[in-house]
């Protein structure tokens, strides 16, 4: 037996045939993966968008008359441009509850939470509420409004 | 004493020298699996105008529902990506159409938009979603009379954009 220096490299076994050699370019591989992680990294968003789904209130008193009398008792949450805020019941019973802000002007997102589990207690089936402010009001605080309100109401209301 | 031994000469270096990317490979493909993941979702897809700061909220993912998009920055507020009326400051300036927007309650320039789109896109009369991406210093006057548009409009189920934190 002899062995052939010049052989293409494979191992021939028992005196078979040639053996397969495969040798896997993974190069061009690297290439387009290189080019797409590339494009998602640029294209891609750190800042995390969320929604918060509500409602359009009614922009007429004859509306909200028409509302579903399945909800005898409506909740409006009214902030105030002081930091106060104005909550009034109407249907079944009609109340009116103020929350005053902080000494320092703060507004007390606690006693809001605190006056709605209060309404709720007295009256289970509240299931909506109406969320509005004075003009002046930045859209940043009616939103932390809005979540306070709907952690504890289901269906929230903006405008009016 | 002890006999010197002889040190064989320098070893010669192989010349042929592979280069291991396997291991590249792997990592390249967690890294491409992990962005692809993350581009998932409607609302990753959404862009947001540079100047426009959405307000920040503790929310959970929702599923984003395919909906008008309805943008109030500083000089104005744009109807599905076009401008529909002006603002000076967030708020409605007095020389436009809409400088009693504040007083009627409802922007007329925005209404009419709202309501162009809805016929050019022939949405059905049903569909009543629109997503608002407002700045978080624009004032309640502003976006009462956009919201009253809205919901003039038909369009009455409100998907606030913000910022998950």
């Amino acid at each position: 037996m002899s062995f052939d220096g010049s052989s293409s490299g494979g191992l021939a076994a028992g005196g078979g045939g040639d053996a397969l050699d495969l040798d896997l370019n993974i190069a061009p591989v690297i290439d387009c993966l290189t080019v797409l992680i590339t494009f998602l990294l640029v294209s891609a968003s750190f800042i995390s968008i969320g929604m918060i789904s509500t409602g359009a209130a009614s922009f007429s008193e004859k509306a909200a008359a028409t509302t579903d009398p399945r909800h005898d008792v409506l909740l409006s949450v009214r902030m105030g441009a002081q930091g106060g805020w104005l909550l009034r019941l109407t249907g079944r019973k009609v109340e009116t509850v103020s929350v005053p802000a902080w000494a320092d002007g703060r507004r007390d997102f606690e006693g809001l939470a605190g006056a709605i589990q209060k309404a709720r207690e007295e009256f289970p089936e509240l299931e909506e509420a109406a969320v509005s402010a004075d003009p002046s009001i930045e859209y940043g605080d009616i939103i932390r409004a809005v979540e306070t309100v709907r952690r504890q109401v289901p269906k929230v209301y903006v405008g009016g | 004493m002890m006999r010197r031994r002889k040190f064989a000469g320098p070893v010669e270096l192989a010349e042929d020298m592979s280069l291991q990317i396997t291991s590249m490979a792997d990592i390249f493909t967690i890294v491409l699996v992990f962005l692809l993941k993350t581009q998932v979702g409607g609302l990753s897809s959404l862009s947001v105008d540079r100047e426009l700061v959405l307000p920040e909220a503790p929310v959970r993912s929702q599923p984003y529902h395919d909906a008008l998009q309805l943008e109030i920055r500083r000089d104005g507020i744009l109807v599905d990506q076009r401008l529909a009326a002006g603002l000076r400051n967030f708020s409605f300036s007095g020389d436009s159409r809409d400088g009693d927007a504040e007083v009627s309650g409802i922007s007329q320039d925005v209404y009419r938009a709202l309501i162009r789109s809805r016929t050019e896109s022939k949405a059905t009369p049903e569909e009543s979603r629109v997503l608002l991406l407002a700045d978080e210093r624009t004032p309640y006057s502003t976006l009462n009379a956009v919201i009253g548009a809205a919901s003039a409009a038909g369009y009455v189920d409100l998907q606030l954009a913000v910022v998950e934190h």
